[in-house]
């Protein structure tokens, strides 16, 4: 009943997405139907085994145990796809599995049932082409400069000489980070750490970049800023972005589709597709209307 | 005791382990196997090596020819004989030291500009090593308790007083201010603020200072006394008695190990009353409590 | 980048401790080093009259003389505030103050010289034994030790912490065999080390390493149990493969605790030496106050006290200066 449900919300919304995705962004094309990702049918459960003290999380039950694990359901029968070009946001209450769900398309883990597939091969683990963003700041390497950090991505591919340099030097332009070539992390702020992770994940040319929570820790006037940025991003490069955010406005100011998540065991209760041209404007009449809808959908 | 006797008690401890971690996999946790197992194909190894006539046993002494020994001199009072003078010199050397260190160091903790003055010379003074003041400590004491004493209070104080200087010198200004509007005075601040909260540093000084001190006694025991534990492995060394060079070796470490594991329960136990972590007392326990995703300890999953 | 710092410093410490092993270490009396500087026995020892207070520098020029540097410096520090370092102003200070007690309490007879000979007599005895090569050949024995076993230390303690922390079944094994020898304090071992390799270098050289192994191999396990999750998840994601965890990842991001352990060792490592050097050779500095000390040389014992002293501090500001250049990102 509820993937029926969904599937006629994504079938309905298909049409007047792709006239959303081109007013909204000028250049950005949104290639509907050419799916990056498809997830199918995916269920994702932890056992976790306490005793005295100890609690240790697995994945798979424990073969020799004689205690009953408590299990944990994090995501149930989740499916969903995402076009080239998107820029799709979970939005959930916490501890609903969004960002579960990120870590499976990212391949840190995997769905205990069901498919996920990126580009028609199932996902085999993390690949350079689902480049993350993660929740914290402390993912930025610190014993590296923000050149370094960036510069690592090419390098580990196998990227050389001026092609890299140039690479990176364009990055560093787009995240704004120009005269911070040579500083080490430390001496950054929590919002330019931030931007070097986003640089540290373009810099390669994902397929999809991922970003979980990532303006989580940030106050709001950063947070605001990076947002502006994060669409910048988005609309002069290629490819589409998955976000993970427990914030409604958040996700209503930057995405073109917002999968709303049940609490635990999470599910999809609803996509909402917003039809709005970027830049946004946080007060108009009708990214408010959004707002509470998405509100309205989080609060039941 | 016999060798094939203690061959064939290891083994079969070995063995009673093996068949109970297969039965029944609970029963012994994958850890302490693993640690039997260790153990005991090390014993075996050495036992053997000497049984087979690997090694000259004048050179190394087998496991069962130390427990014999052991039993020998236990027998006639020697060990005990030297553990106590042992025991009785580092207590005599390491509460020299305590009883020093610690109010030196709250006073100069309290009173900063002399601190900054005297740290230069202290610096200085704390870099020679403590038994290289031995061949001048015996020119002053002579031959006996007096170097050894000595040496160990020099070679344990300097870790109690910086960490005790350290301690006071971070106190929450707060709390001393809380005291203070409370209408306490100086030696209530004292009281109730600085010794309550330079406590954990000190005790892990304490227990920085007792590693020294046991490593300096040793040294300071088989270069300058006549008796205890160092005199005794020394002397043994010198008549090519090597189990007893053994049976002392065993008895410093056991000795070690003991206290080593007192003064840690200690601490464990102020900072634990007063709710702070236990990462500064470097427990290995503690971070195995942590909830790990992947349930056999490694760092990550993919490869 | 880093490693490639870390590894061109390691190696290049390590070839100034093989580098000073070819030259003379003294070996007792096969070797006579100078017979220029006056007679010498058969240990090398230059054979002198006894110094009595004052032969050499007069103590009440001395003290004097102190003072006065002292105030100078304190002027100097009123006038240039901003040129004087103040901690300099501070240590010499204290030292000096040090030295003009030390060198009063004899002058004044309150103590027997020859129990504590003045800084006037060291300084004049340490001269000699410098001018006649004595000093120079300890002082090289001891270092040369000295760095052997602080590499040796090295080169197994990292790569063994390294396994341990990374290989849980191997830690599982070798972890209570380790933690047994990691409880006896090195020293213990002197007795058993000479009945295996005999009076020298090896014994010593067993002692020292076993003093810095463990610090070493404790915090290279421990910054590598403090790898952060993330920083793998990254490197990971952006396409590293095994080798660039453990290389980009786990060996800088240990780097600071590994080098924590390996001024740690040092600083056990030089103490075991003095303690080996007391009881298991016959050259360097530890064996030249213990032979002093036999011949009642007080001036040589109290020098030599000094000059280890001296290198120790100077060898623990290397190690930290090198440790702050490299980890200039923390």
């Amino acid at each position: 009943m509820m993937r029926a449900s969904v599937e006629r919300n994504t079938a309905l919304q298909r049409a007047d997405n792709f006239a959303a995705g081109v007013s909204a962004a000028g250049t950005k094309t949104i290639q509907n139907g050419r799916h990056v990702i498809e997830i199918e049918n995916v269920s994702k459960s932890f056992f976790v085994y306490s005793s005295n003290g100890e609690t240790v999380i697995t994945e798979k039950k424990r073969f020799f145990s004689r205690k009953k694990p408590c299990e944990l359901v994090a995501l149930k029968d989740v499916t969903l796809s995402i076009d080239h070009g998107e820029f799709v946001s979970f939005l959930g209450p916490s501890g609903c599995g969004k960002s579960t769900l990120l870590r499976i398309l990212a391949g840190f883990e995997y769905p205990s049932s069901g498919n996920v597939k990126c580009k028609g091969e199932c996902i085999q683990g993390p690949h350079p082409q689902r480049a993350m963003v993660f929740q914290s700041e402390r993912a930025v390497f610190p014993w590296l400069t923000v050149e370094g950090n960036i510069s690592l991505g090419p390098r580990l591919q196998g990227t050389e000489g001026e092609v890299r340099k140039e690479r990176v030097a364009k990055t560093i332009e787009l995240i704004e980070l120009k005269g911070f070539e040579k500083a080490y992390p430390k001496t950054l702020s929590g919002g330019m750490l931030q931007r070097v992770a986003v640089g540290r994940a373009i810099v390669n040319h994902p397929e999809l970049l991922l970003m979980d929570e990532p303006f989580g820790a940030l106050d709001a006037q950063t947070r605001n800023n990076l947002q502006d940025h994060v669409i910048r991003i988005w609309q002069s490069i290629d490819q589409s972005i998955v976000f993970v955010t427990h914030d409604i406005e958040e996700a209503a100011y930057l995405s073109n589709r917002v999968i709303v998540f049940t609490a635990r065991p999470g599910r999809i209760r609803e996509v909402v597709t917003i039809n709005l041209p970027h830049p946004r404007e946080r007060t108009s009449p009708e990214f408010l209307e959004y707002r509470n809808h998405l509100a309205d959908l989080i609060r039941h | 005791m016999r060798p094939l006797f203690f061959i064939a008690g290891v083994s079969a401890v070995l063995l009673a382990a093996t068949l109970l971690r297969y039965s029944a996999a609970n029963v012994i946790p994958v850890r302490l196997y693993r640690a039997l197992v260790a153990w005991s194909l090390f014993l075996l190894l050495w036992e053997g090596t000497l049984y087979l006539g690997i090694f000259s046993s004048m050179l190394l002494a087998s496991p069962s020819v130390i427990i014999t020994k052991t039993l020998f001199l236990l027998e006639k009072g020697y060990l005990q004989a030297n553990i106590i003078a042992t025991l009785g010199r580092f207590l005599a050397g390491f509460s020299i030291a305590l009883v020093m260190a610690v109010p030196a160091g709250i006073a100069f903790g309290l009173f900063g500009k002399a601190y900054e003055w005297l740290a230069p010379l202290l610096n200085f003074i704390r870099m020679i090593p403590a038994p290289a003041l031995l061949p001048f400590a015996i020119l002053v004491f002579g031959i006996g308790e007096g170097p050894a004493v000595f040496v160990i209070a020099l070679g344990s104080f300097f870790p109690v007083f910086l960490n005790t200087v350290r301690g006071v010198r971070e106190a929450e200004r707060l709390h001393i201010e809380v005291i203070q509007t409370m209408g306490g005075n100086g030696m209530d601040v004292l009281r109730h603020v600085i010794v309550p909260s330079a406590l954990p540093t000190i005790l892990t000084g304490i227990r920085i200072g007792f590693g020294i001190g046991w490593l300096v006694l040793v040294s300071a025991e088989i270069v300058a006394a006549d008796s205890g534990l160092g005199f005794m492995i020394e002397g043994a060394r010198a008549l090519l008695e090597t189990p007893t060079v053994f049976v002392g070796m065993a008895t410093i470490c056991a000795l070690g190990l003991a206290m080593d594991i007192f003064l840690k329960k200690i601490e464990r136990f102020f900072i634990l009353r007063r709710g702070g972590d236990l990462l500064t007392s470097q427990s290995n326990s503690t971070e195995r409590n942590k909830p790990t995703i992947c349930s056999e300890g490694r760092l990550w999953k993919w490869s | 980048m880093e490693l490639r710092k870390t590894i061109f410093v390691l190696v290049l410490l390590m070839a100034l401790g093989f580098l000073t092993a070819p030259l003379p270490a003294a070996y007792g009396g096969e070797q006579v080093y100078d017979q220029k500087g006056g007679p010498v026995d058969t240990w090398n020892r230059p054979m002198e009259k006894e110094f009595k207070v004052g032969d050499v520098y007069s103590p009440v020029h001395f003290m004097i003389g102190i003072a006065v540097a002292i105030l100078v410096l304190h002027l100097l520090k009123f006038k240039f505030p901003k040129v004087v370092p103040v901690v300099l102003v501070r240590a010499l200070t204290s030292v000096g103050i040090l030295l003009i007690s030390w060198e009063l309490i004899v002058y004044l007879h309150w103590v027997r010289s020859v129990l504590l000979p003045p800084p006037t007599t060291v300084i004049a005895k340490l001269q000699g034994h410098w001018a006649k090569h004595y000093l120079q050949i300890h002082i090289l024995a001891s270092v040369q030790r000295l760095f052997t076993a602080f590499f040796l230390a090295i080169l197994t303690g990292v790569p063994l912490g390294f396994l341990i922390a990374n290989f849980r079944r191997f830690s599982d094994y070798v972890d209570p065999l380790l933690n047994l020898i990691r409880v006896i304090p090195p020293p213990a071992w002197l007795p058993f080390a000479i009945l295996w390799f005999g009076i020298g270098n090896p014994p010593a050289i067993y002692i020292i390493w076993l003093g810095s192994f463990f610090p070493i191999l404790l915090n290279t396990i421990r910054g590598i149990r403090n790898t952060q999750q993330i920083h793998i998840e990254s490197i990971v994601n952006l396409g590293g493969k095994r080798m660039d965890v453990y290389w980009r990842v786990m060996l800088p991001s240990a780097f600071p605790t590994i080098f924590t352990g390996i001024r740690i060792g040092f600083g056990i490592g030089w103490v075991c030496l003095v303690t080996a050097e007391l009881v298991a050779v016959d050259a360097g500095l530890g064996w030249m106050i213990e032979d002093a000390r036999n011949l009642l040389d007080t001036p040589t014992v109290l020098g030599g006290m000094v000059v280890i002293c001296i290198l120790g501090i100077f060898f623990d500001t290397i190690l930290r200066k090198t440790e702050q250049s490299i980890v200039r990102w923390q």
